[in-house]
Order: structure tokens, then C-alpha cells, then sequence
């Protein structure tokens, strides 16, 4: 009986690990579980904008923001205002704004954030990919 | 080789790259290591996969219990139980901070839950990891970007590639690009049957060593030679066999 449940175990894992998970993750675009490393040269960057209560707008390096975040994310948001390689930022495009609300918290002067995300493939002749949040501070 | 053996040498071969690449002893082989544990909760903010975000607290038991179940894994006491309680307590802290993945940390993991799955007579499943990581890699190369030898450029542009000046020239990229994809779109075929085993291990080998002098990519070479002992020797026919 035991040793049924561990050949189970190992079937399933092993269909898991090698089929499903790699499959589901490169039908869903993100490939981060379908060993994709260095199949693509895409980059982006992260522009994130402030308004003041006086209406006047500021640029917000995504490096001063990454001094908030945890070490993953700060590496990912360092230099990120220019456009810059990585891995997958499916995660950042999915808490966009997550990454606004840390913004309304460490900046006491904004009154309401946008963040937008750009995703430039390798290839030059596609579109950028973009994605914003706005959130309002107060 | 015997097969116990032959187990024995990637459990502690993949356990030992596994805790140094999970503790500060990253520090040792020159890599990262910001805290004693990987991933041990630093405060800031991050993105979770799902939007699960977990406590602090369940963050540092999570990290514990995986260095705890990895050194029971290498030194081969509970094997199954120390490599599973590692795998699994690792990827759920790899879940929570998913901007911080990366594949080498994903090999481990997935690589010390297949081997604390497998026993001498039924090596299969480091086997079906190594050869769909082959395959899954080639397959995602099999796009314009890859092919036309343009990623390739741009990798020895920014310096991912080193060495990589040769690359410049456009038909040496392009050639470099398709070399690799049917090297990995090979390796599966070649390792899967007995008689082109040799030659796949071979390959495999060479490939990795490669790969380490241009890229150096983090300890992906150094897990992938661990798990291709799993070819080494011969073990019962059997696929998924008790």
C-alpha cells in the first residue's frame, strides 16, 4: 500500500515537473517553468509618476522605489527606468498596483501615483507591451 | 556504478549545490546571498505568486525547515522525508518573491524533490527531469528571435556571454543558435536509448562545460552534471517501476 502511494507520488511528480507545469506555463506566455532561459533578448522599463497636491507631476525612479522592496524586486526595479534585460515580470505586471501603493506610502508629498510598465520584445517590429495603475494616495 | 551508488552520488552531489545555493554559502562559489537563508523575509514589499502573501513567521519556519530537510537529504538520514520537506518548503518560499526567480533555484528544488522520489532500481525520474529540461529549453528557442541569432547578439552585447566578440558577426550568431537548438532537441533522444547513451552523456558534458565558460549561468551546469549520473550505469528497464 505504501509503496503503491510512492510509485503514485513519483508518477504524478513526474508528469507534473516535466509535462504540466512546463506546458501550462508556456501556453500562458510567461514560460517561467518551461526552462526558457535565453530564448528571448525582451526588456522593459518601469516609469512611475507622482502628482503633487499643488497638480504638478514628478518622475519617480523605480531604483529609489526598489530601497522598499524586498531583494528580488529591488533587483528587478533597479536601473528599471531605463529599458533593461530580466527575466519574466508577469508578477510585476500582475501587482502593478501593489507597487503604487508602496510608492503612496514612502512618498508623503504624492497625492496619486501612476506606475506603467513597457515590455519591449527582441523582435523591433512588434509593439510595446504596456501596463499601468493609478492609485490615489489620500 | 551500482545503482545505490549511483543515487547516492546525485543526492549528495545535488543536496550539497542545493544548500550552498539556498544558505550564505552562496558566498563561497562568488554568487549572492543577502541573508543567511534564501529567502529569509526582509520586509519590503514584492509580488506573490496568486497574490498569497505569506507571514514573516511562516516565512522563517519555511526557510528552516528547508536547510533542516536538506542536510538530512545529504548526509542520508530520511532521505525521502528530508528531500521532500526541502523541495517543497523551498518552493513555497520561491512563490514569494517571484521576481527573484530564476531556473537554477527551480532545477534544485524540482531536482531534490525527483531524487528523494527515486530508489536505485527506478532512476527514472532525474532521468524525465533532465530530458525535458533539454527539450522544454530547445523548444522555447524554436522562435525568430533565437533562430535569426539576434538573442545571441544582444547577450554578447551586454556582456551575458563572455567572450562573446566572435558572436558579432551575424552567420556566427545564427549558426551558434541553430548549433544549440538541435544540440537540446537532441540530448533527450540520445540520453533516452541505451545504445546513443554514451554519446547523449557525452554531448551533455561537453555542452555544460560550454555553457560554463561563455555564460556562466549561476549553478544550472553544475545541477544539470549532477543529474546526469542518473544515465550512468545501467538500471532495470522499467520506467516507473517500484
Amino acid at each position: 500500500m505504501v509503496r503503491d502511494s510512492i510509485v503514485l507520488s513519483r508518477a504524478v511528480a513526474v508528469a507534473l515537473i516535466c509535462v504540466v507545469l512546463p506546458l501550462s506555463s508556456y501556453i500562458d506566455g510567461s514560460s517561467a517553468l518551461s526552462w526558457s532561459m535565453y530564448s528571448h533578448a525582451s526588456s522593459y522599463r518601469v516609469r512611475i509618476t507622482a502628482r503633487d497636491a499643488d497638480g504638478s507631476f514628478r518622475e519617480i525612479a523605480p531604483t529609489r522605489v526598489a530601497e522598499s522592496c524586498s531583494e528580488g524586486t529591488a533587483t528587478a526595479l533597479a536601473g528599471a527606468d531605463h529599458f533593461r534585460g530580466g527575466g519574466s515580470v508577469g508578477s510585476l505586471r500582475a501587482n502593478l498596483d501593489g507597487l503604487a501603493e508602496v510608492v503612496c506610502t514612502t512618498d508623503a508629498a504624492a497625492v496619486s501615483v501612476d506606475v506603467v510598465l513597457d515590455e519591449r520584445p527582441s523582435n523591433p517590429s512588434l509593439p510595446l507591451r504596456t501596463t499601468s495603475a493609478h492609485r490615489d494616495c489620500r | 556504478m551500482t545503482p545505490e551508488r549511483t543515487l547516492s552520488s546525485i543526492r549528495v552531489g545535488l543536496g550539497v549545490l542545493f544548500l550552498v545555493r539556498t544558505t550564505i554559502g552562496a558566498r563561497l562559489v562568488g554568487l549572492a546571498s543577502p541573508n543567511w537563508l534564501y529567502g529569509w523575509p526582509s520586509g519590503g514589499w514584492h509580488p506573490s505568486v496568486f497574490g498569497i502573501a505569506l507571514p514573516s513567521t511562516v516565512m522563517c519556519a519555511l526557510c528552516v525547515l528547508r536547510t533542516l530537510g536538506a542536510v538530512a537529504f545529504v548526509i542520508g538520514y530520511r532521505v525521502r522525508l528530508g528531500g521532500l520537506v526541502a523541495g517543497l518548503c523551498g518552493l513555497a518560499v520561491l512563490t514569494q518573491d517571484p521576481l527573484a526567480f530564476f531556473n537554477t533555484m527551480y532545477l534544485l528544488h524540482v531536482g531534490v524533490v525527483m531524487i528523494a522520489l527515486s530508489i536505485p532500481d527506478a532512476l527514472s525520474p532525474p532521468r524525465f527531469l533532465v530530458m525535458s529540461v533539454y527539450a522544454w529549453a530547445g523548444i522555447a528557442k524554436l522562435n525568430s528571435d533565437w533562430l535569426s541569432g539576434r538573442v545571441l547578439f544582444e547577450l554578447a552585447a551586454d556582456g551575458t556571454i563572455r567572450r562573446g566578440g566572435s558572436l558579432v558577426g551575424t552567420t556566427t550568431a545564427v549558426v551558434a543558435a541553430i548549433t544549440v537548438v538541435v544540440i537540446e532537441l537532441s540530448l533527450p533522444l540520445l540520453l533516452l536509448l541505451r545504445r546513443s547513451r554514451p554519446i547523449g552523456l557525452v554531448a551533455a558534458v561537453a555542452f555544460h562545460v560550454a555553457l560554463e565558460a561563455f555564460v556562466r549561468p549561476d549553478l544550472f551546469g553544475w545541477a544539470m552534471l549532477s543529474l546526469l549520473v542518473a544515465f550512468v550505469g545501467e538500471q532495470k528497464p522499467r520506467m516507473l517501476s517500484r
